[in-house]
């Protein structure tokens, strides 16, 4: 089966990544996987890193939506000054505002958004149709 | 013998009466009988004798009488006249025969026995010494009748016929009577022996006895018998003895005596003297006195009035008085050098008589007494003085004895005291004075016994004897007697009047120094007379902008006072002016201008008024300022009174007693009063007072500065009753310290206002439709806020039960789970607490954001002591510090709420730290015009400035919550319960710089809620 090269999640909370790796893992469809906690560290990762020779493009970023210090629309500020790139951004999130949800729709560089939890059929289906 | 006629005249006299009459030698015989040269007494004898004779001699009878007359100046002489008739032829008496014997030898050898034979008995029975007649053997004859109520009188009667050395009391001792014997024996020799024996008396006490045995001789020349005579000479020698040791006393004073002491004779030899001052060089010299009259001692002999007084006084001691008198002499002083004095010599001179009561010699005693005299000169005068200042003194004067004992005291201290003489005998003097210092009095006592004290001064409140309590001052004045306190004088002088003048004075003077200094004006004081300034005060020299008195001396006086060392004529005037001013008022005042150096004119006021004829005291005020005030006031107050009295709006001005002072007219219509009833109501009088009117309160506020402006809608009555809505304005008007001075009202009736809004609301209803979007909003808003309290109410229990049964599952399934399963519980647990947290901070703050305040008065100090304690465990873990600054006794808030605030500022300054480091929170709060400004302030991480206007948001969050815990709630809750109050919240912080949260609570809140 089609395995994922890269998958990065940036999110605050540690039992959310945690569960999120666990699924990852247990599924068995990804290569190899990246976890930020914080937006900052992210996008210092892709500022150092998307422009050496062995920088594997990620397939997905699972962006969480309301973070502190930094949230979903500060990364993507940043990551909107860095060089363009295959990979599509989905947001990963329990809120259901309206609000946020216009705010999603509306932002091209996001490629769709998926409400918590991660499941393992989600993966599937989007290496099924990709 | 004589022959007289009968009628006296004498015819013949014989030899032997002419022999014994000298006188009558050439008599012519033709003279009568007593008419004889011879005494006044004889002559009237013999003629009384010679007519008595007649009568008998007539009748052939013999006459015969004795009568004793005065022969001579010497001896009386006893003579016997016989007078014998003569007959003639016829047997008839025709001339008498006189016959005189002198019989005085005959009479005198008569009375001399007969005297002899009483005094011999009279001697022999009565004697006090024994006297007996003793036999040649010793055999007693006779005795005296000694101690007649003797008990052993009877039993010396026995004696008789004895032997005298049987007598009791002799006869018991052998060697006596062997002695008696013999001493009897010799005197029946013919020989006088005298002895002395011993012998018990009556009382049997040992007696010493004196005899003399005397043998009486016969015509034969033997001895008939022998008178022994006994005496008692016990009492004798024993004074014998005295006078011996008194004879030795004697000496020794006589040689020893500081005095001078001379034994002179009758005519003033000295024959002995005492030996004075050994150190006089004269000494010897002295010693060659002896033998020569007193008043040639030289230091006496160069005086003759001293010498001419001691001749005299010497005279009249020899003639037995006691004399003492006192001399200028020179007397010798001992001290460095030898020196003679010209002094005062004292004596005195006793008479000491012999036996005989005859002058023997004079006992001379000296002493040099001129210091003694100086002594007793200023003493008198002293004692004068002392006894005048004694009594007539205004002090109370007072001695006391060494056991501080009033011994007396004037009749100023009886003024003073109320006490007498006869109360205050025996005080102590201390103890009168007031019983609470007797501790100190006491002391005092030990003090002036222990050491020489000179003297002791005090002040101090005195118990009357009515009671009255007055202040004394008290002079105690110890008098010492060879370093012993003997006595003392005090002196008490009552000193309540002249305290209290002092203080009085004191505070005058305080209070002129005050007022001369302290007052806004220049102040400087002339005299007149002298033509001179006597003192200026500093305002003056700040009024002329100068900086010493020299400098304005030098620059500034011509400006200042004109007339000061101005030319003479300039002088005079100003003076006259003045003083012609002070005639008619009691105020001189001047003004006039002048320009300064640098072309600023500048205008004076001065004001002078009379101190004294001498002395004037001059105000001067730099008045420039206040003129041009002065000119913009009257402007002012012009464009002010318009405003006041046309304004349409009500205008009032009050005090801080509600009182009304000035009232416009559009109030007076608006009420219904006119100006005058107006002005005698009070605020409170015009307002409907609500149940929950607290504009009292807002009004005390403002009073104290707290509160400048208040805006309120009340209800308020008119003079009908009608009642009206308005909105009041009140301002304060404030002085410079200040301090409140009036209020001014504007009061706007707002009856019409209110009648359109209830217009308004009809139309609003109207266009109800165009708003159905807003209220729908608002609605949805409301809902929100609604969904959330009920929604976390209705979450709480659900998430309780997850938390109990993650928590069972826990302890119970632990073992039985892998590391990834006790992971995944781990997470389902820390997940459920995080939910019921956020709950409780939600429900908080939809409780916060609930309308319904709950005001209340709160002491915030024990609010956040209380938080401190709820945060306890906290603290500890984190060592945090809290600090709680000056806050103030209460504030009008939301108990609940300030809670909440608190806790989560406090909790929030505890938690943003740094790993490892301590929190040190301080919360202060600081009273501003409008409310008060609280800070909470912490030292831990910061918060960046890009990041802090995120941080009020709810939900916001500036970390992962690995980092540091929360909710997200927390500050939004804040800024909740401040707006609430009405106040603002923001922050002042950097990174990693601490943080300090300040929110404002604002005074009139209350207005509004």
């Amino acid at each position: 089966m089609k395995k994922f090269k890269r998958l990065i999640f940036i999110d605050d909370r540690e039992a959310d990544n945690y569960y999120n790796k666990y699924i990852v893992d247990n599924a068995n469809l990804c290569e190899s996987y990246l976890f930020f906690d914080k937006v900052k560290n992210a996008i210092q990762y892709f500022k150092k890193n998307t422009l050496k020779p062995n920088f594997i493009i990620p397939d997905l970023i699972f962006l969480d939506l309301v973070m502190p210090e930094m949230d979903c629309w500060d990364f993507l500020k940043e990551y909107a000054t860095l060089p363009k790139m295959k990979t599509k951004i989905i947001i990963l999130t329990t809120s259901e505002n309206p609000n946020d949800i216009k705010k999603i729709n509306a932002n091209t560089l996001i490629h769709g958004y998926v409400k918590k939890p991660l499941s393992e059929g989600y993966l599937k289906s989007w290496l099924k149709n990709s | 013998m004589g022959l007289f006629s009968l009628d006296g005249t004498i015819e013949e006299l014989n030899k032997p009466i002419l022999e014994n009459v000298p006188k009558i030698k050439h008599i012519d015989f033709n003279i009568k009988l007593w008419d004889l040269p011879l005494s006044e007494g004889f002559k009237k004898f013999v003629k009384q004798s010679f007519k008595a004779c007649l009568k008998k001699v007539l009748n052939g009878e013999v006459y015969q009488s004795t009568a004793k007359y005065a022969l001579n100046e010497q001896e009386d002489v006893y003579l016997e006249i016989v007078f014998s008739p003569v007959f003639n032829e016829n047997k008839k008496v025709f001339k008498v025969l006189g016959e005189a014997r002198n019989i005085t030898e005959q009479i005198n050898s008569k009375n001399l026995i007969e005297n002899s034979e009483k005094r011999f008995k009279a001697l022999f029975y009565n004697a006090e010494n024994l006297i007996v007649r003793l036999s040649p053997d010793g055999r007693v004859i006779a005795h005296s009748k000694i101690q007649i109520g003797a008990s052993n009188y009877n039993q010396v009667k026995k004696y008789l016929g004895k032997n005298i050395w049987e007598l009791s009391g002799v006869f018991k001792n052998k060697k006596t009577q062997t002695q008696l014997k013999q001493d009897v024996e010799k005197a029946a020799k013919g020989n006088l022996v005298s002895g002395v024996i011993f012998s018990k008396g009556t009382n049997y006490t040992s007696l010493q006895f004196a005899y003399t045995l005397k043998p009486i001789f016969n015509d034969n020349q033997t001895v008939e018998w022998i008178l022994g005579e006994v005496k008692d000479i016990t009492e004798y020698v024993k004074t014998q003895y005295q006078l011996l040791e008194n004879e030795k006393k004697f000496r020794a004073i006589f040689y020893n005596s500081e005095n001078y002491i001379a034994r002179l004779d009758v005519k003033g030899i000295v024959l002995e003297h005492s030996r004075v001052n050994k150190e006089n060089p004269n000494f010897r010299t002295v010693k060659q006195y002896i033998g020569k009259p007193l008043w040639e001692f030289s230091g006496i002999l160069e005086y003759p009035k001293s010498v001419a007084k001691l001749k005299k006084d010497i005279k009249a001691c020899a003639a037995g008085k006691v004399v003492s008198n006192q001399i200028e002499a020179y007397i010798y002083k001992l001290g460095n050098d030898f020196e003679y004095k010209t002094g005062l010599l004292f004596y005195s001179l006793k008479p000491v008589f012999n036996k005989n009561k005859k002058v023997e010699w004079i006992l001379a005693e000296a002493k040099d007494i001129t210091e003694l005299e100086k002594a007793k000169n200023e003493l008198t005068i002293s004692l004068d003085k002392y006894q005048k200042l004694f009594e007539n003194n205004l002090v109370g004067i007072l001695t006391v004895d060494e056991n501080f004992k009033l011994i007396e005291c004037n009749n100023a201290y009886e003024k003073i005291t109320g006490y007498s003489q006869k109360d205050a005998i025996g005080f102590n003097y201390f103890k009168i004075i007031d019983d609470e210092e007797i501790q100190e009095a006491k002391l005092n006592e030990q003090k002036i016994k222990n050491s020489k004290v000179k003297s002791l001064q005090f002040k101090r409140t005195f118990n009357k004897k009515n009671g009255d309590k007055i202040y004394v001052h008290i002079y105690f004045k110890p008098i010492y007697y060879k370093n012993k306190f003997k006595s003392a004088v005090v002196t008490i002088a009552d000193i309540t009047e002249l305290e209290n003048k002092r203080k009085a004075l004191k505070q005058s003077e305080e209070l002129y120094k005050a007022v001369f200094e302290g007052v806004n004006d220049g102040l400087y004081v002339y005299n007149v007379k002298k033509n001179e300034l006597v003192t200026l005060n500093k305002k003056l020299l700040k009024v002329a902008k100068v900086k010493s008195k020299s400098q304005f001396l030098k620059e500034a006086y011509q400006m200042y006072i004109p007339f000061l060392k101005g030319k003479n004529k300039h002088k005079i005037n100003w003076i006259k002016k003045i003083e012609e001013r002070l005639k008619q008022q009691k105020i001189a005042k001047f003004d006039y201008s002048f320009v300064r150096k640098n072309g600023v004119l500048i205008d004076i006021s001065t004001s002078t008024i009379k101190l004294s004829d001498e002395l004037s005291l001059t105000a001067v005020t730099d008045v420039t300022e206040t003129k041009k005030a002065q000119n913009a006031l009257l402007e002012s107050e012009i464009r002010y009174r318009s405003l006041f009295e046309n304004n349409v709006t009500g205008l009032a001005l009050g005090n801080k007693y509600g009182q009304l002072l000035q009232v416009n007219e559009a109030l007076c219509n608006m009420f219904g009063y006119s100006k005058e009833e107006m002005l005698q109501l009070k605020h409170q009088h015009l307002a409907v007072k609500g149940k929950y009117d607290l504009s009292y309160l807002y009004f005390k506020d403002m009073i104290e500065g707290k509160v400048e402006k208040i805006s309120i809608t009340k209800q308020f009555i008119k003079k009908s009753g009608e009642i009206f809505y308005a909105i009041i304005n009140v301002s304060g008007i404030y002085n410079e310290q200040n301090q409140f001075l009036y209020n001014i009202t504007s009061i706007l009736d707002i009856s019409e206002l209110k009648h359109l809004e209830h217009e308004l609301k009809e139309k609003q209803i109207e266009l109800a439709d165009k708003v159905v979007e807003l209220e729908k909003y608002i609605e949805s808003n409301l809902e929100l806020e609604n969904f959330a309290f009920i929604a976390s109410h209705d979450l709480k229990s659900p998430t309780q039960t997850i938390i109990n049964f993650s928590n069972l599952l826990a302890q119970k399934a632990a073992g039985k789970l892998d590391e990834q399963e006790q992971h995944f519980l781990k997470f389902i647990i820390e997940g459920s607490n995080r939910l019921q947290n956020t709950i409780r901070d939600l429900l908080n703050f939809s409780l916060a954001n609930n309308n319904t305040l709950n005001i209340e008065k709160i002491n915030l100090k024990h609010l956040i002591n209380d938080i401190v304690k709820d945060l306890n465990s906290v603290i500890i873990k984190n060592k945090a510090t809290i600090k709680i600054e000056e806050l103030p006794h209460y504030n009008w808030v939301d108990k609940g709420l300030y809670k909440g605030l608190f806790l989560n500022l406090i909790s929030n300054a505890i938690k943003f730290q740094k790993k490892g480091s301590q929190a040190i929170v301080t919360i202060t709060c600081k009273k501003k015009q409008t409310g008060f400004l609280f800070a909470v302030k912490d030292n831990g991480i910061g918060i960046p400035k890009k990041s802090q206007h995120k941080i009020f948001g709810i939900f916001k969050r500036l970390h992962n919550l690995s980092e540091y815990e929360g909710t997200g709630i927390g500050l939004a809750l804040c800024k909740k319960v401040v707006e609430k109050h009405k106040g603002k919240i923001w922050i002042e912080s950097a990174k990693g710089k601490g943080a300090t949260f300040y929110f404002t609570l604002p005074i009139n809140l209350m207005k509004d809620v």
